[in-house]
């Protein structure tokens, strides 16, 4: 019987080992003894492999095969992953990001891209039409992430709608997955953050753009002062109580604050206050042309590849620190590119509109384009979708022959951005496709840093 | 004379094995410890 390496193998070669790493599954071997038969089949590059014996024992080759690094047919693999793809879009499984205040928000970040005079507040009448929406569905579970804007300035819904969804779910036999909140995390006082995780949000995301002096120009309020410390305080007031969350803390950072000086600092000083909290979990993000105009122009990057190698420096000092960053979380499994806009379960809810309807959309970027709307929900909780729609929600698996081996499949599905595939008519690849062996070489190291 | 024995493959942790943080209690990658929303292109 003859197999072949699974196309989502990668084989690299540091110093005189060979590793193989498995994306299907991010198992990984090493092997340096020259006389050992994988890697002689490697040094050959050798497409087929033939079953083969270690010391007369047969242990090597059973684990690689039981494991999908060989396979018999690479149909075998492209059937995991269709499986892992259908599991995800499945309409059993409803995945909402709520908008409770629209665009409104307390901050006027530099760069932000939204229109924050789109606001209005979600109420009792908004959480019955969403009842009766789930009430329509026959889900087993149901996730809802808040967004805005600024959500903690509509606190109040959001406690009821996931009380209201917890006791629904109870009653129509579904579960309400623990919910995540994007947020300023200027109100997340720890009175929030404990009555909101009782809730069963237990995720944020919280944006530290460097030290005060950055972040407050940054991240200014709507009066122009500053935010820091507020922000701040909070985070490290939350960073003792002892409850299980996950907070990934942003930083938007430009070649001013992402210097090596300021980006160690930084690093530092969140490894001394947080004395290497794993449920912080680190995100920096090079700011691009999020929105046009002058006012930060100057500070943006220039170029995305300048940018790009910058992200993954401040990454890697991260990691070398032993800090947590979302980059090695996200590669840990299916879909971590996989654009949320493209999934048929998966939709953006805004307040109700003056039609007493909830209005829909796709992406939470495109916020202002008109073929992000692509529907809404009536008020007898019914989905109407407009001609938008199938715009968005695109089966591409497999579609575009460059998927059909690619090692990266499982984590994208040829949807990695669901804006960029429409308006480029073309399988737009995600960027970490293009650093195959660096971000293996990457993952090596973080493997061994954390032993 | 004895063939010189022919050191095995090394397994090595996986990343699943070390992100705790990613790993819910089923053994599968969590992803409601990721945010929504605010997705980078």
């Amino acid at each position: 019987m003859n197999y072949s390496f699974a196309f989502t193998v990668s084989k690299i070669k540091i110093g005189n080992s060979w590793i193989l790493f498995n994306w299907l599954n991010t198992q990984n071997i090493s092997i340096e003894d020259s006389s050992h038969p994988l890697y002689q089949m490697l040094e050959a590059g050798d497409k087929k492999v033939k079953p083969f014996e270690v010391n007369g024992f047969y242990n090597d080759f059973e684990y690689l095969r039981d494991n999908h690094f060989f396979v018999e047919n690479q149909e075998v693999i492209r059937n995991i992953v269709r499986s892992q793809y259908l599991e995800i879009i499945d309409g059993k499984n409803i995945s909402v990001t709520m908008m409770p205040v629209n665009q409104a928000c307390n901050c006027r970040c530099l760069y932000c891209y939204e229109d924050h005079s789109k606001s209005g507040l979600m109420g009792d009448a908004d959480l019955a039409v969403f009842q009766r929406f789930i009430e329509r569905q026959d889900i087993s579970s149901l996730r809802i992430d808040y967004f805005g804007g600024e959500p903690l300035l509509n606190i109040d819904f959001i406690k009821k709608c996931n009380e209201g969804m917890i006791a629904l779910g109870k009653k129509r036999g579904f579960s309400l997955t623990p919910s995540s909140m994007t947020t300023n995390g200027y109100y997340l006082t720890r009175d929030n953050f404990l009555s909101l995780y009782d809730l069963r949000i237990t995720s944020f995301q919280v944006t530290v753009d460097g030290d005060r002096e950055n972040h407050d120009r940054y991240r200014p309020l709507t009066n122009g002062q500053g935010t820091y410390d507020v922000i701040y305080k909070n985070l490290l007031d939350i960073a003792n109580t002892e409850r299980n969350f996950s907070l990934t803390l942003r930083t938007n950072f430009t070649p001013k604050n992402g210097s090596k000086e300021k980006r160690i600092e930084f690093l530092e000083k969140i490894k001394s206050d947080f004395k290497g909290d794993k449920r912080f979990v680190l995100m920096p993000e090079p700011i691009g042309k999020w929105k046009d105009g002058e006012e930060y122009k100057d500070e943006m990057h220039s170029s995305f590849s300048v940018a790009n190698a910058l992200r993954e420096q401040f990454q890697m000092d991260a990691e070398d620190m032993g800090l947590e960053t979302l980059s090695m979380v996200l590669l840990c499994g299916p879909e971590s590119h996989f654009c949320y806009a493209s999934k048929p379960n998966d939709m953006v809810i805004y307040p109700l509109d003056e039609y007493g309807r909830l209005p829909i959309q796709k992406c939470t970027l495109e916020v202002n384009r008109k073929n992000n709307n692509v529907g809404f929900i009536d008020s007898d909780g019914q989905l109407i979708k407009n001609e938008n729609w199938q715009k968005w929600v695109v089966d591409n698996l497999f579609v575009n022959k460059k998927c059909r081996n690619c090692f990266f499949v499982l984590n994208c599905f040829g949807n990695s951005c669901a804006y960029k595939n429409q308006s480029r008519g073309q399988t737009v690849c995600p960027r970490e496709k293009r650093q195959e062996y660096a971000l293996i070489s990457r993952i090596l190291k973080y493997i061994s840093n954390h032993q | 004379m004895s063939k010189p024995k022919v050191k095995p493959i090394v397994i090595g942790k996986s990343l699943k094995d070390v992100a705790s943080q990613a790993v819910g209690k089923d053994g599968k990658v969590d992803r409601t410890r990721v945010t929504k929303g605010d997705c980078v292109k």
